[in-house]
């Protein structure tokens, strides 16, 4: 079960990390 | 209004303008390098810190790698704080030999300390062992409350600088603020509580025979620990009777200190500032509502500093204090009225609504409190809002649904007003055919996205995760009290939760695995789903040229923008929500004199 939440957590970095990276391709520069 | 709530108010505005002046001289001197003279101590701990972690201060990043780091910093203590309640019942400072955490628990809380809005759906001295409460969540708190500082900071450094691509260097920044300014203010807020009568130690609970025997309706739980409901929805009680007291113990008042100072809120205990190892005096109660503004309103007096303008802090600072002075008003009125359904029965209702309230504390008191609690997206109580009355219960329901804007959490709050600075003079362009700009930089397409992302990211998560909860059966399972109040309940979990507030309207059952999955989504996210547009912005502004004051420059240092400010984060940042608000308290307001 800890698993499943640490799974959690790992998909949260992914998509805040893929939130930031989306922010900066829609600006053409970082 | 009682002489006594504005005399508390007039001396509140006075006491935290005289110390949070300096604190913002020194956060600006701080943040921008400069040596701190008499800090020796300090400067060899920051330079420890660089050469173990193998940080080059003078390496700079640009905003996206800030970003990345930030993330990545709060996720890895996203992983100890859960391993941490996940192994506690193996681990040492555990003198009740508390059993490890339940993971759904687990994960809350941590994303919850992480995010800095320490929701709390688990109850403190039943269940986190003193090496959790410390290591775990009071270390967070300081971590959490420095990476909203620097957030801020950056985003002002944006504004300040131009033609650069880089914004500063995380790990320098996040050490400062936390050695030179969180570390040493707790320290001696930690000792003051002390003083007071918070305690600190490692000792076992004492049990105590209590001078009086005490009757009381205990809820029966089901196996699962949940409180078994009758057909109607209310909760089963029977009658029990005690002369015995468990006292808990713990290392209380070192937790306590940035708990308020980092807007933090997250209680050692589960009646969080109502409980008298907490928040022992009326003393320790004016004090930590200082705290909590303390350095939200220092970071007003930072930012006009750091971008050569001391007059756009105080535009900042003035319209915080004007929001501030009108909702606190109204929470106060609708509290000293008293609540005339008790009064019905034959209560006494001139002391006002002292349902839910400390005596130590009173209406004028819990209701101060509660007003600056929600505005700061602290979220620590000394009154159980869920008692208030429907339109006192309003007010820090609204307040947190201003986005955290007024005042705010450290740092949040700040980059939070200054995205509703750049919305307002956006809007105020639109209106007279002019190109907006905000401090010398340009506002056009790309700034406005980002704007647009951090402002609609909260009431998304709140409104979404609400309706979620109401329509599952797993979300209507946690209401205590059906009906509009109930219809409160969820909507106030949800909007404290997005807006990283933390504190919590009661009577919600919410240690389930529905909501600590849901609410930990709206904590992360409302957290994130800001920080990182905030800080495109930032890199943004600080590639940007600066372009000097012209005739089409529209002031943002005086009253006008004052007004338009305000009017921007009350028309913006409340309309969302008030389909969900008539919903909830303003029906139940309509109501009072049907039931009554």
């Amino acid at each position: 079960m800890s698993l499943v939440y640490f799974g959690y957590i790992l998909i949260f970095f992914a998509l805040t990390v893929g939130l930031a990276k989306g922010c900066a391709r829609l600006g053409g520069k970082k | 209004m009682s002489s006594h709530a504005i005399l508390t108010i007039i001396l509140y505005i006075a006491i935290l303008l005289a110390l949070s002046y300096p604190l913002g001289i020194f956060i600006d001197r701080v943040m921008t390098g400069e040596v701190i003279s008499g800090g020796g101590l300090f400067r060899s701990t920051e330079g420890f810190i660089y050469k173990v972690c193998g940080i080059d201060p003078r390496a700079e990043m640009n905003w996206l790698s800030y970003a990345l780091g930030l993330i990545s910093f709060n996720v890895l203590g996203v992983v100890f704080v859960f391993a941490l309640q996940q192994l506690q019942g193996f681990l040492p400072l555990n003198p009740q030999g508390l059993v490890n955490i339940s993971p759904d628990s687990s994960f809350n809380t941590a994303i919850s300390f992480a995010t800095n809005t320490n929701w709390q759906a688990y109850v403190g001295e039943g269940t986190m062992s003193y090496l959790t409460q410390m290591l775990g969540l009071t270390t967070q708190n300081f971590l959490s409350a420095a990476s909203g500082i620097v957030v801020v900071i950056v985003l002002i450094r944006g504004f300040a600088r131009h033609s650069l691509q880089t914004i500063g260097n995380l790990w320098v920044d996040l050490t400062r603020i936390t050695i030179y300014v969180l570390i040493p203010i707790s320290i001696i807020y930690a000792v003051f509580l002390v003083g007071q009568g918070a305690i600190q130690n490692f000792d076992a609970y004492k049990d105590v025979k209590t001078v009086q025997i005490t009757q009381f309706d205990n809820p029966q739980l089901d196996a699962a620990g949940q409180p078994i409901k009758d057909e109607k929805g209310a909760v089963i009680t029977e009658p029990a009777t005690t002369d015995q007291q468990t006292l808990p113990m713990g290392p209380v008042a070192s937790q306590e200190a940035i708990k308020m100072l980092g807007t933090n809120g997250g209680g050692f205990f589960n009646a969080n500032s109502a409980h008298p190892y907490e928040n022992p005096t009326p003393l320790s109660n004016f004090i930590q509502i200082i705290s909590i503004f303390l350095i939200p309103a220092a970071l007003c007096f930072t930012f006009g500093r750091m971008v050569g303008d001391k007059r756009q802090g105080w535009v900042v600072l003035v319209t915080m204090l004007l929001i501030f002075l009108v909702v606190t008003c109204v929470v106060l009125y609708f509290e000293q009225q008293g609540n005339p359904i008790l009064t019905n029965l034959g209560v006494n209702g001139s002391m006002g609504n002292m349902e839910g309230k400390e005596t130590r504390f009173g209406v004028d008191d819990s209701s101060i409190f509660a007003s600056i609690t929600t505005l700061a997206s602290c979220g620590a109580v000394n009154a159980m809002h869920d008692s208030f009355t429907p339109m006192g219960g309003f007010i820090p329901l609204w307040n947190m649904m201003l986005g955290e804007v007024v005042f705010g959490g450290v740092g949040s709050g700040l980059y939070g007003m200054l995205v509703f600075a750049i919305l307002a003079v956006f809007i105020a362009g639109l209106m007279i055919g002019r190109t907006p700009e905000y401090l010398g930089k340009k506002i056009e397409s790309y700034e406005m996205k980002m704007v647009a992302i951090a402002i609609l990211v909260t009431p998304t998560l709140a409104l979404v995760g609400t309706a979620i909860a109401v329509m599952t059966s797993d979300g209507v399972a946690g209401i205590a009290n059906p009906g509009a109040h109930g219809f409160s309940e969820i909507l106030y979990a949800f909007t404290s939760s997005a807006n990283n507030n933390g504190s919590a309207f009661a009577g919600l059952s919410a240690n389930t695995p529905f909501y600590n999955s849901l609410l930990a989504i709206a904590m992360w996210f409302g957290r994130f789903g800001v920080i990182v547009p905030v800080l495109a912005l930032a890199g943004a502004f600080a590639a940007k040229k600066k372009i000097s004051v012209n005739e089409g420059t529209m002031p943002t240092h005086g009253p006008l923008f004052i007004v338009l400010l305000a009017g921007t984060v009350i028309l913006v940042g409340a309309l969302n929500y008030v389909p969900a608000l008539a919903l909830g308290p303003i029906v139940e307001q309509l109501m009072l004199p049907v039931i009554h």
